[in-house]
């Protein structure tokens, strides 16, 4: 659902940095503006997420992190009152195109969330293979499907002998890595990831994010993060996010990762990398 | 070295309890209690009432038998032995309540799915109170819509169903006569179980985690895949649960049913249901208590008796599923 927001005129911010260079990109947004109902949430984000590269995008709640995330594969627009403006490029199409089925984007850029929400009534071989359920999928080798999957996803070594156990028998860590082997199965070429260890002990969120140096390999991922540790550990890349005042939140910053961490360009990317606020 | 562990000791629960506490706490108890004891006053009020009619008639004669006839001629003479059986009437209880939840269930589940799935936020709240509204009319209501509005229109859905579905043997129909069958009462029991089992589903269904629908909506399914393999299995036991209160209220309902129903005794109509021969213990009470000797009231306390059972068991089976569910989540 769109709804008409009437346009009032202000000064787009501007975001600084190295940025990412233009070239073999698989996605990326084009001045991209996000509402909520009648108030604007994001402003003006263009960012570039190039081929097997790991991008972080920090800053402080509530910055619109999770909502930017949320555009790039049109899950977004699931929420009552939710309208953006600008383009969001994959693979050289606009997913925003109204020729563009949002259940095929959804199946191209898969998604990972902030707590393991493995579907409870299933196994843990039926969650990997839901996507196919969901999607209306055939695949003749689910067997195969579902050790390649969990292979990727670092799980398959401990949970092969249980296939046939429900998703909730595994440890919090386990089951965002089944989350994560879910959103394989339907090989998606872009992996967003919105806090996927927020809700994980120290030796988990490691597990995950040699998980996800992992997949770097042979897909893009964009991962959302509030741990700046784990940015520097993980990103080749790191947008800075930040709203101020009652302003819409918006891209202060994007780059390499050592730029932002060890030479940012903005007072305030440094402030916020340095643990000054936030 | 070797120590002695100490001794443990349990802090007994009222202990923390203040006089006024303690006060209520058995006032609280009485309440509990009491509805045991009233629940256990009417079943033995009721086995002992109609112990005089099954002992006349022998336990199993009563159960299985269909005929129902206090033999009492209108001079108040007998000449024969009175026989009284309930098994017509028992399977035809089951009958309407069955046609009630084949057609209430998937009305309300639809209901249900469009509040919470699909209805935007003020829709779903004029029908959630519209559907509650439903609940709370009087069941004389009903049977009076159901005489001067329902049978009308369902004796010619009945025809219709014979005409053309009639190599089905559930609508066979042997009489040419489409009115006071348990077709229509079934109907309007669907009506009348529609608001309970609408308001347990969408409760349940309502409480899918989001964070579930999210994953799914993420793995490109649509509405109905997602229904399908994530709110219907997580729902599943609540869903089942409010069948069977649905259940539980199609059996015992009484005055709209025997406004609408046609009993017809010596006979079990097992499945046709668009012929004018039904069953429903609770009108067979409401059309014979009035006129009934000491003997036959026993023996339509005895019929009161097994209905009571009957709803007794399917509460018991939905309070186990509901409390299952909870367990669940």
């Amino acid at each position: 659902m769109i709804t008409t927001v009437e346009a009032v005129p202000f000064v787009a911010p501007k975001t600084q940095g190295a940025g990412v260079p233009d070239q073999d990109l698989v996605l990326a947004s084009k001045n991209l503006y996000v509402w909520f109902g009648p108030r604007m949430v994001l402003a003006d984000v263009s960012l570039n997420f190039p081929k097997n590269s790991v991008t972080a995008l920090i800053g402080p709640s509530g910055c619109g992190k999770s909502t930017y995330i949320r555009t790039l594969n049109r899950m977004h627009e699931l929420i009552p009152s939710a309208a953006l403006a600008g383009q969001v490029i994959f693979e050289d199409k606009d997913i925003y195109d109204p020729t563009v089925n949002p259940v095929d984007v959804r199946l191209r850029i898969g998604m990972v969330f902030q707590k393991p929400n493995p579907f409870p009534a299933m196994t843990i071989k039926e969650n990997v293979l839901s996507g196919l359920k969901l999607a209306k999928l055939s695949n003749s080798n689910q067997n195969e499907l579902v050790e390649k999957s969990l292979s990727q996803a670092g799980l398959w070594n401990e949970v092969k002998d249980r296939l046939d156990n429900t998703g909730g028998s595994l440890s919090g860590g386990q089951q965002q890595r089944l989350c994560i082997a879910r959103s394989l199965a339907v090989d998606p070429h872009v992996l967003l990831m919105d806090e996927p260890c927020s809700a994980l002990d120290p030796g988990s969120t490691l597990r995950v994010e040699q998980t996800i140096r992992e997949l770097s390999e042979f897909m893009t991922v964009v991962i959302v993060t509030h741990n700046m540790q784990q940015a520097q550990r993980v990103a080749t890349y790191t947008a800075f996010f930040l709203l101020e005042d009652n302003n819409p939140g918006y891209a202060v910053e994007h780059g390499p990762t050592q730029h932002i961490f060890g030479n940012p360009i903005d007072q305030r990317t440094s402030d916020y990398v340095n643990g000054r606020f936030g | 070295m070797v120590v002695q562990p100490p001794q443990p000791r349990t802090v007994p629960r009222n202990a923390q309890l203040t006089k006024a506490d303690r006060r209520f706490a058995r006032i609280m108890t009485a309440a509990a209690f009491f509805s045991l004891i009233v629940l256990s006053l009417i079943a033995f009020f009721l086995v002992y009432q109609s112990l005089p009619a099954i002992r006349d008639q022998g336990l199993i004669n009563f159960l299985t038998g269909t005929e129902w006839d206090s033999k009492t001629t209108s001079d108040g003479t007998t000449t024969e032995d009175p026989v009284f059986g309930v098994a017509a009437m028992l399977w035809g209880t089951i009958l309407i309540a069955i046609i009630a939840i084949v057609i209430g269930l998937p009305v309300s589940l639809g209901i249900a799915v469009f509040i919470v799935f699909i209805a935007s936020a003020r829709l779903a709240t004029l029908l959630r109170n519209t559907i509650d509204f439903l609940a709370a009319i009087p069941s004389i209501v009903f049977g009076l819509w159901a005489i001067s509005a329902l049978t009308p229109v369902g004796k010619q859905w009945g025809e219709w169903l014979t005409n053309s579905l009639g190599f089905i043997p559930i609508f066979e129909n042997n009489l040419g006569i489409w009115v006071g069958t348990p077709f229509i009462a079934g109907i309007v029991l669907a009506v009348m179980v529609t608001p309970i089992i609408t308001s347990v589903s969408r409760e349940v269904l309502g409480r899918t985690p989001p964070e579930l629908i999210n994953a799914s909506q993420a793995l490109g399914g649509t509405l109905w895949p997602t229904l399908r393999y994530v709110a219907f299995p997580f729902a599943k036991s609540g869903i089942v649960a409010a069948t069977m209160l649905g259940l539980g209220r199609a059996l015992g309902e009484t005055v709209a049913v025997f406004y609408v129903l046609n009993l017809t005794y010596g006979k079990i109509n097992w499945y046709q249901i668009v012929s004018p021969d039904g069953g429903s213990i609770a009108s067979l009470i409401v059309a014979k208590f009035s006129e009934a000797d000491p003997l036959e009231i026993s023996a339509l306390l005895g019929g009161g008796m097994v209905l009571f059972i009957i709803t007794l068991i399917v509460n018991a089976i939905s309070t186990t599923i509901a409390r299952s569910t909870v367990k669940d989540m």
